[in-house]
């Protein structure tokens, strides 16, 4: 167990390594002068030339590679080019945005997904069940920046039941997280469904129900439980996938988040923003899959990694 | 054969097939089938609702929505075709070759595409158009990237399986190059999980490229497309609803016809494994 988490942590700083030395030599293939375009493309060549010894950009690729590596360990992820702010004074509160809309997506999604999924696997290819299944099928299908913006015109300009974006109060969050966690709840429905159906058909179901335990023991402390195991994966991988949807969502509600600004950074060629949002998401999505792996072989004593 | 019987006795599959189909032939026609030039502006039309002469109404330079829904059809053909196939043969040749060779050149590219897999879903495209300035050919090499890793994934898995065949050893024991024992008997009999793949992840492909449109890091106007119509559209919502659905709609058809019909063959493949998706 201690070296599978072990061997698990050196891939993962791996993986981050990579990730931070990819980010960093992609970005400097891009075309056009950061320099340049801070300074505006009228400015007299002295000041553009000032301006790229101030920046570092006039050192070679792989000094700037080093003193990048370097700051970054001690947690310095270099300046803005536009704002001039340290990158991670801009990202950290946007951050913590992201993360708030993730995990009430996901939560709300865990809900009404397991619940849909839940209820379906007890009545197999019933009405309901087809139902629930199709809806399920439809949420997977439907494009979440679009489904947000008919939320938006629904429940904002048409019933004005919502506020349709920025953030403040709780009721802002509503909009944005049902949007990202309804394509969510759809897989979990499905998974939820198909695991519990597996389980239910098991030998020892069987045996709990031929010795005579109620059909809600059963159900609880037999089926529910080993069907859990493969959810609780599920439900984890979500949390890593709603950040990529929190992209789009972000964009339609006007939510302040990493998603956003990774966006307007790219447009706006702002280097180490870019990068230092990259190396977030890849850090969030690489620790959630870890965190995962542990849950996994904590909830299932069969597994035993060597 | 049997297995495509399997695949159409589910009503779902046929429904998807029939929609996939439908995509490809409205892709392929559009400039025929269009009532209108999709990039006609006309001033003094402009937010025309749903009419008996513009089944969709017109968007905020007077231009018909239903042609340009149908030319964007044209374009997520175009886009999602060119991209899964040039991420299959590059993935293809790239997960064979390393699966039948072994040893560091697999370890490594295995190593890489870990990483690459580390960036959930769109990050992945999002990485290409910060380097790349936007447009139709980096949105299909945006896609493209995206579905690599897969690619090379699946097509390694086949290539380790068909290594240990005893035609493999016998062309390798008659002489053979390694390059022509990959061509010649490695990659055709890997092939079947790597179409399979493909279909699978056009759904996908083309949601990941009207979401990046939308972004703005995807195809650019005035090119009909879907994403950057609702992108362009989302603003006028309270006056002109009609804007955002029609194109919306066209995306979510779309992509449950390939739904439907990738469901469909997961379970004509895999009947003790349903379906469902990561």
């Amino acid at each position: 167990m201690l070296s599978f988490f072990v061997r698990r942590l050196i891939m993962l700083l791996f993986t981050l390594y990579a990730v931070v030395t990819l980010a960093f030599f992609v970005m400097r293939l891009a075309p056009g002068d950061p320099a340049r375009i801070i300074a505006g493309f009228d400015a007299p060549y002295e000041t553009i030339l000032a301006l790229r010894h101030e920046l570092g950009l006039d050192r070679p690729l792989i000094v700037q590679y080093g003193r990048y590596l370097a700051a970054l360990f001690r947690g310095d992820f270099g300046r803005s080019y536009n704002t001039r702010r340290p990158v991670l004074e801009e990202l950290a509160w946007r951050y913590k945005n992201t993360i708030i809309l993730a995990l009430c997506a996901v939560s709300f999604a865990t809900i009404l997904g397991m619940t849909l999924g839940g209820l379906t696997a007890l009545r197999p290819y019933s009405v309901f069940d087809s139902f629930a299944m199709v809806l399920a099928l439809l949420g997977v299908s439907a494009p979440i920046f679009w489904l947000g913006v008919i939320f938006m015109w629904v429940f904002g300009v048409k019933l004005r039941l919502l506020p349709t974006g920025g953030t403040g109060t709780a009721r802002h969050i509503i909009l944005p997280s049902v949007t990202l966690g309804l394509a969510l709840s759809a897989v979990i429905a499905r998974m939820t469904r198909s695991c519990l159906l597996e389980c239910l058909g098991q030998d020892y179901v069987r045996t709990a129900r031929a010795m005579g335990f109620a059909e809600r023991t059963v159900i609880y402390r037999y089926a529910l439980r080993n069907a859990l195991i493969p959810v609780v994966t599920v439900v984890g991988l979500q949390l890593g996938y709603s950040l990529a949807g929190a992209v789009l969502t972000e964009t339609v509600f006007a939510w302040p988040g990493l998603g956003r600004l990774l966006v307007d950074s790219i447009f706006a060629r702002d280097y180490p923003v870019v990068q230092g949002c990259f190396i977030f998401v890849a850090f969030t999505f690489a620790l959630t899959n870890f965190l995962v792996d542990l849950l996994y072989s904590v909830l299932d004593p069969r597994i035993r990694y060597g | 054969m049997r297995t495509l019987k399997t695949i159409f006795r589910n009503p779902g599959a046929a429904l998807g097939l029939l929609g996939v189909i439908s995509f490809v032939l409205i892709g392929v026609t559009a400039p025929f089938i269009s009532p209108f030039d999709p990039n006609k502006q006309n001033l003094r039309a402009i937010f025309r609702p749903p009419s008996k002469e513009r089944p969709f109404g017109t968007d905020q330079f007077g231009r018909d929505i239903l042609s340009r829904v149908l030319w964007g059809a044209r374009t997520s053909l175009i886009v999602a075709t060119s991209a899964i196939a040039l991420a299959m043969i590059v993935g293809t040749l790239i997960g064979v070759s390393v699966g039948y060779q072994g040893g560091w050149a697999d370890e490594g590219v295995m190593r890489f595409v870990d990483v690459l897999l580390t960036f959930p879903d769109i990050f992945l495209a999002i990485i290409v158009t910060a380097v790349v300035p936007p447009g139709l050919g980096t949105t299909v090499l945006a896609i493209a990237v995206y579905n690599l890793p897969q690619f090379v994934r699946v097509a390694r898995a086949a290539a380790l399986g068909v290594r240990e065949n005893a035609f493999v050893e016998a062309a390798r024991a008659s002489g053979a190059s390694s390059a022509y024992v990959v061509l010649r008997h490695i990659l055709p009999n890997s092939l079947a999980p790597i179409v399979v793949l493909a279909t699978l992840r056009t759904a996908a492909s083309i949601l990941t490229a009207a979401g990046l449109s939308f972004l703005g890091l995807g195809v650019q106007p005035p090119t009909p497309e879907w994403g950057t119509m609702i992108s362009e559209a989302r603003g006028y919502i309270v006056t002109a609803p009609w804007t955002s659905l029609f194109p919306g709609l066209a995306i979510f058809f779309t992509v449950l016809s390939f739904n439907l019909l990738g469901d469909g063959i997961n379970d004509a493949l895999n009947p003790r494994r349903k379906a469902f998706r990561g």
